[in-house]
């Protein structure tokens, strides 16, 4: 029988009815201890009645299997594995397609997924907890299309909350990633130049100097995480 | 003695119990007028129990120092402050509850916000006794998989029998103005709290789901993240203004008007008709450039039980998109 049926609510309401009027047509026959039971019956019975009915509007628990508490779920360790982690093992810089990607301390013995910050022009950096990937000056197009599933598929990078750090003359490419990827990059650090754009959802700030606009922009960053927990989607 | 206490629960089971034996013993020695008054002592004693029960299982009215105590052994976990956020924009005034991570005291750093809706009825007791959200915190905060953070777990409505749906009701309380400005402004104040967008997040079950994905969605200058666990596509309310139909709709906001950039999660239980219903309707309506994570609780309902299983994964998914801890410059 179900916990939401109508069987079970009709039968729960009938033996109400019937405790209720047994009470009371057999009270002057009846000793008070079973005068009592009666009562107390009859009002437990009008109150699991009345849940029932609530509990079917509602659908809090639509299952004896529900009001068990048991979810019949359970959460995984969502563990990720890039395809160059094995070469950093050895060394934490390494040439990448259009750049040059440097993992932070400790990413081949922490299992943890690393945000990035992709830094337009200049020499190679490096933060802690997070991934850089240094490009151009000049990349091409086909560098920048699709860096972050690419970057997703070869290093264990966070899904979200990249930054950006750009020289002047590679504001332009960095416009086109955060106009690309709407969401992907939280921060752009501007080096070298008083124009300051601000690009819908992200913060833009006008560094001083190169470190200055590298630790603003790792400050922007999602943190490094262990392997989440994930339900079935 | 408290209104959500096992004593004041027992007093009401006694005078159901006492009532039914008086009327076993007394009924036909007393006349009319005290037959009614044991009747009516009856029907209210089984009356106040069942809601005295009810008020326990949802965690909706009952004094504030019940959750103050320390809920892991010092040091180890993190901590739990109570908080009188009183409303200089939206006049509502209500204490909050505000879980500070390990490290927080002695440590240097500006922590990432997520700002935590109950259900209706309800109160942030539900998250705090119900949902053990305090020990879920601890525990995926320790285990790595979710950066220390600050979560205030606040109110949604002046009075537990208003339903708000977090909106500024129509000659009512101004629930969104309340959770938007004056919270965040209390908290930026009070706390060690990164105070830009990119840090601070929403999370809500049942109502407060609806909560969670609307503000995320009418406020997304404030806010980047949300997640919505069993929540709802409408208010299920009248606003006073008719927005319950229009800008307090999520499913007539991803329709008519531009979408933000935001990341939403959305997570339902497969036995959960309505908020099934509706979470996948707006699944299928939050596209580009919104981020959607949906997860789905294979049955329980729309229980307790659920939201304890949704709340790690959402906590970890938050986690990985608000921006993180930094060193106070």
């Amino acid at each position: 029988m179900t916990l939401t049926g109508w069987p079970i609510i009709g039968l729960a309401g009938l033996a109400a009815l019937v405790t209720g009027a047994g009470t009371v047509l057999r009270w002057r026959r009846s000793r008070v201890p079973l005068r009592l039971a009666g009562l107390l019956l009859t009002e437990a019975l009008v109150v699991f009645s009345i849940g029932l009915v609530v509990n079917r509007s509602q659908q809090f628990y639509p299952s004896w299997t529900a009001l068990s508490g048991e979810t019949g779920t359970a959460a995984k360790a969502q563990d990720r594995a890039g395809r160059l982690d094995a070469s950093f093992v050895d060394g934490r810089s390494r040439s990448w397609p259009g750049g040059t990607v440097t993992v932070p301390e400790g990413y081949a013995a922490h299992r943890l997924d690393y945000p990035v910050l992709v830094v337009l022009g200049g020499p190679p950096a490096t933060v802690p907890g997070a991934i850089t990937v240094t490009i151009g000056p000049g990349p091409r197009t086909p560098d920048l299309r699709d860096l972050p599933a690419r970057l997703g598929a070869d290093l264990r990078t966070s899904p979200r909350g990249w930054a950006l750090v750009a020289t002047a003359a590679m504001l332009r490419p960095a416009e086109r990633l955060i106009a690309d990827f709407p969401g992907q990059f939280t921060g752009l650090a501007v080096v070298g130049t008083g124009h300051a754009p601000a690009i819908g959802s992200v913060q833009v700030h006008v560094a001083g100097n190169r470190a200055e606009a590298i630790t603003w922009a790792s400050a922007q960053t999602a943190p490094a995480l262990a392997p989440p927990q994930v339900l079935p989607s | 003695m408290r209104i959500d206490g096992l004593p004041l629960l027992l007093t009401a089971a006694f005078l159901v119990l006492a009532s039914a034996a008086a009327i076993a013993t007394r009924w036909h020695r007393v006349g009319p007028i005290p037959r009614t008054m044991l009747v009516l002592v009856s029907v209210i004693g089984v009356t106040a129990t069942a809601a005295l029960q009810l008020n326990r299982m949802t965690a909706t009215y009952g004094v504030a120092d019940a959750v103050t105590a320390p809920t892991a052994a010092a040091g180890t976990g993190g901590r739990l402050v109570e908080t009188t956020i009183a409303g200089r924009a939206s006049g509502m005034t209500m204490p909050a509850w505000v879980y500070l991570p390990p490290g927080y005291a002695d440590g240097h750093q500006r922590y990432p916000v997520v700002e935590a809706f109950h259900g209706f009825p309800g109160s942030p007791k539900g998250w705090l006794r119900k949902l053990n959200a305090v020990g879920y915190l601890d525990r995926e905060i320790a285990a790595g998989r979710m950066a220390p953070t600050v979560v205030a777990f606040v109110y949604q409505t002046p009075d537990p029998l208003i339903d708000t749906e977090c909106t500024d009701l129509t000659g009512g309380p101004r629930a969104e103005t309340y959770l938007t400005v004056d919270v965040p402004a209390a908290i930026k104040t009070r706390f060690r709290v990164r105070t830009d967008r990119a840090a601070w997040g929403l999370i809500g079950y049942s109502a407060g789901g609806f909560c969670a994905a609307d503000l995320l969605l009418r406020h997304p200058d404030r806010y980047a993240a949300g997640a919505a666990l069993s929540g709802y596509a409408t208010p299920g309310i009248t606003v006073g203004d008719g927005s319950e139909r229009t800008t307090n709709n999520i499913a007539w906001r991803l329709r008519h008007l531009a979408r933000p950039v935001v990341s939403l999660y959305l997570a339902y239980a497969g036995d959960d008709a309505h908020s099934r219903r509706d979470t996948l309707l707006m699944a299928r309506l939050a596209t580009a450039p919104m981020s959607v994570t949906t997860a789905v609780v294979a049955h329980g309902g729309h229980s307790n039980a659920v939201w304890r299983t949704m709340q790690p994964p959402a906590y970890d998914w938050l986690s990985a998109r608000l921006a993180r801890p930094v060193a106070v410059p």
